[in-house]
């Protein structure tokens, strides 16, 4: 027979909600494993229907028998699938548990994947290295022009050349981690416009976890090199009273600006899969970020420098900790206790970039062939 | 409840109207115009566990975009998918752990890994174990024949290959369900002939559940004991393909050489229940329909006016009873077959 669907109302929005819940209610307890992408909220339909099965109840019981022998083997701490759903509602400790089980999982994977990825650049060897050796030195090339700029005015907005070299060593090393991991990020328009993301979404870990282990930029040591050799020689160069606040101080600078520079990033990427502008748009947060975040902001705009600190916080990577060290005053004049508010920042920043994604994964097209 | 339920699945597409002429990119920034494609619209269906199913339509008729719906990567745009149990877009990687895709048209692999590479990759991937890897590796590189190619980058394989390659990819997670979107496309009649017989061993020997969407008949003709056409996006058949045959191939035509050694016979011949659709010298074609008379009475008839020398009987051709589907889809999907 031919069925011709005509009950069009009911498939509407109101529909689909309340079919959720419908589905909610059927599996409760996998719920809670939602929060982590394991095997185990897969393992209720998956067991389930496979033993109800006749024709390949043979087959599912090896496959099951395979599985729990192979464990050891796999070198991951898989939990048990057919546990799983057994499992009593978690607790705050067994989530944790069930968490760092993923993210020790997620690391193995990151390293074989991107251990392919290099295996294959490593294919063209001199090509990688000349590369490496042109980014070390265009960089290097970059932060002589500032250095040949002091030596023609003795301050910048009041700031001298070590305090300078500070602020561009914090924020070439932040932007260089994240770019070291966001490299697959940079051609992402084209990956979607080609379609190559359908295969990204046919495989049962993170969408975005598996775009960035497309690409490690090896290649770009070069520039981390430079930002790191740069941030050295400014700490050789400044008279600052080091202690351990200080220290700790930049450490966390370090990481907070990574991560923003790479939640700039990942939302640049986001927005390829509304335009296939994204791309340059990205560029002028990630590149102008990190160009901004090289000097002091005493040199902008007064309307630029809330931007940068109120809006997109890319004052949180380099200035605001530096401001802390060299016990400088704050032209915005905020409270003391702003400096140290890069994690939190970065936090923001990751959370939105969260969002950006997963929306935009809900809007992906893929392609008509 | 079935494997998998679609019911009432829409899709709609927002695509932006381009304007043409030089000045069009600019005017395509400022006054953005879109239009609606209605790629799915309002299918409905269900699939047991281990069914074989083959999905057919016209190009754009909506085939590639169910599939992507029910694999997660498009979400719908109103309606309800089921895949064991999940919503797919919503639980994507739950259900694609249970599911296994071959794009023909396209490759699942990286593109510059060795084959084998791309597997162990995979493996670690889906978390297959290292016993049950083993085995399915074994199996495939049988089964489909893998080992000449094994250690190739994948952009290296012939089309066939890869196709092999990733269907051995799409399979060692041992997944309940296996979408294949024309898995034939681009193959020689040996390749296409393997794949066959490789599908159908799958669904015999592992239960595994089959969703191919195809434009060779032959492969539906071999593997699916029901079909699905779609059309305009919308499901205009869903059942058997005998049925469909029985109720539009009704026409067979009867193919006869005659004997002339006494001359030739001159215009059609004149039979009841019967007309001469093709002549070619002593070699006549008479269509006649199932419901006027039987292939018996026909030749009983034919052979009492003429003399014969071969006869043959030929059945529609599903490939002709499909295309007049297409053509007049419109028609039959508001009749009852
Ligand atoms: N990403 C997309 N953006 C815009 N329109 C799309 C997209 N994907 C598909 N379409 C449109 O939706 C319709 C259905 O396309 P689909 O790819 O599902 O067809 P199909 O049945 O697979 O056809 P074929 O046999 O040619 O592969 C077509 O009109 C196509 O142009
Ligand atoms: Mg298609």
């Amino acid at each position: 027979m031919v069925r011709v669907s005509d009950d069009r109302a009911s498939g509407g929005v109101t529909g689909r909600r309340a079919k959720d819940k419908g589905v909610q209610a059927k599996h409760p307890v996998s719920d809670p494993l939602a929060l982590s992408p394991s095997q185990g909220g897969a393992a209720g339909p998956a067991t389930g229907s496979g033993r109800a099965e006749t024709d390949a109840g043979t087959f599912a019981c090896a496959q099951d028998k395979g599985r729990n022998a192979g464990h050891a083997d796999t070198g991951f701490a898989v939990r048990h699938r057919s546990f799983v759903p057994f499992a009593p509602a978690s607790t705050g400790r067994h989530a944790l548990h069930l968490w760092l089980a993923e993210a020790q999982v997620h690391a193995g994977l990151y390293r074989r994947l991107i251990g392919a990825q290099i295996r294959s650049q490593m294919q063209y060897k001199v090509s990688f290295v000349l590369r490496m050796l042109g980014s070390f030195a265009g960089n290097l090339i970059d932060f002589g022009a500032i250095a040949v700029l002091f030596n023609r005015i003795p301050a910048l907005a009041g700031w001298s050349l070590p305090e300078v070299a500070l602020l561009y060593g914090l924020s070439a090393v932040a932007f260089s981690i994240a770019e070291l991991f966001a490299a697959a990020l940079d051609n992402f328009a084209e990956y979607v416009e080609s379609g190559s993301f359908d295969r990204v979404l046919t495989r049962p870990i993170g969408a975005l976890f598996q775009v960035i282990t497309e690409d490690f930029a090896l290649r770009r040591l070069g520039r981390l090199s430079q930002g790191v050799l740069v941030f050295v020689v400014a700490l050789g160069l400044l008279d600052v009273d080091w202690t351990w606040d200080k220290g700790l101080i930049m450490a966390v600078a370090i990481g907070s600006g990574a991560v923003i520079f790479f939640s700039i990033f990942v939302l640049g990427a986001a927005y390829c899969f509304w335009t296939i502008q994204g791309r340059e748009a990205a560029n002028i947060f990630t590149y102008g970020g990190d160009f901004m975040s090289s000097y002091p902001l005493d040199i902008y705009h007064g309307w630029l420098r809330r931007f940068v600190t109120f809006v997109l916080p890319l004052a949180f990577i380099s200035y605001y900790p530096a401001l802390y060290v060299l016990g400088r005053p704050d032209p915005l004049g905020l409270p003391g206790w702003v400096r140290l508010l890069s994690p939190l920042a970065a936090l923001g920043m990751a959370l939105l970039a969260w969002a950006g994604w997963t929306i935009g994964v809900r809007h992906y097209q893929s392609t008509g062939s | 409840m079935a494997l998998i339920e679609v019911e009432n699945l829409h899709k709609t597409f927002r695509v932006a109207r381009h304007h043409r002429g030089a000045l069009g990119a600019i005017r395509s920034l400022v006054d953005r115009q879109y239009f609606d494609v209605h790629a799915v619209d309002g299918i409905s269906f269900s699939i047991e566990r281990g069914e074989m199913l083959g999905c057919l339509g016209p190009n754009g008729a909506g085939k590639s975009t169910t599939i992507k719906m029910l694999t997660g990567i498009l979400v719908p745009s109103s309606g309800r998918i089921e895949v064991l149990g999940f919503e797919p877009y919503r639980r994507r990687k739950d259900v694609v752990r249970h599911i296994g895709v071959v794009f023909g048209q396209r490759t699942q692999l990286w593109w510059d890994l060795p084959l084998i590479e791309s597997l162990d990759l995979l493996r670690y991937v889906y978390r297959v174990p290292a016993g049950r890897y083993e085995e399915n590796l074994h199996a495939f590189r049988r089964l489909l024949d893998l080992d000449p190619f094994l250690n190739s980058p994948v952009r290296q394989l012939s089309l066939g290959q890869r196709m092999r390659g990733d269907l051995a990819a799409a399979l060692l997670h041992d997944p309940s369900v296996l979408y294949l979107d024309e898995p034939t496309i681009g193959l020689d009649v040996v390749a296409k002939h393997r794949m066959r017989d490789f599908l159908r061993t799958l669904n015999r020997e592992r239960g595994v559940t089959v969703l191919l969407t195809t434009h060779d008949m032959a492969d539906v003709e071999q593997l699916c004991a029901r079909l699905l056409i779609i059309d305009h996006g919308k499901l205009i058949y869903d059942g058997s393909l005998e049925a469909i045959r029985d109720r539009f191939g009704t026409e067979r035509t009867l193919v006869v050489d005659l004997d002339e050694q006494n001359g030739a016979v001159n215009g059609p011949l004149d039979v009841p229940h019967a007309r001469e659709i093709r002549a070619d010298g002593p070699r006549r074609w008479l269509s006649f329909n199932r419901a006027d008379t039987t292939a018996a009475e026909l030749i009983a008839h034919v052979a009492a006016r003429y003399r014969l020398r071969d006869l043959t009987i030929e059945e529609p051709e599903i490939e002709a009873i499909i295309r007049r589907i297409y053509e007049d889809s419109s028609g039959i999907s508001s009749q009852t077959l």
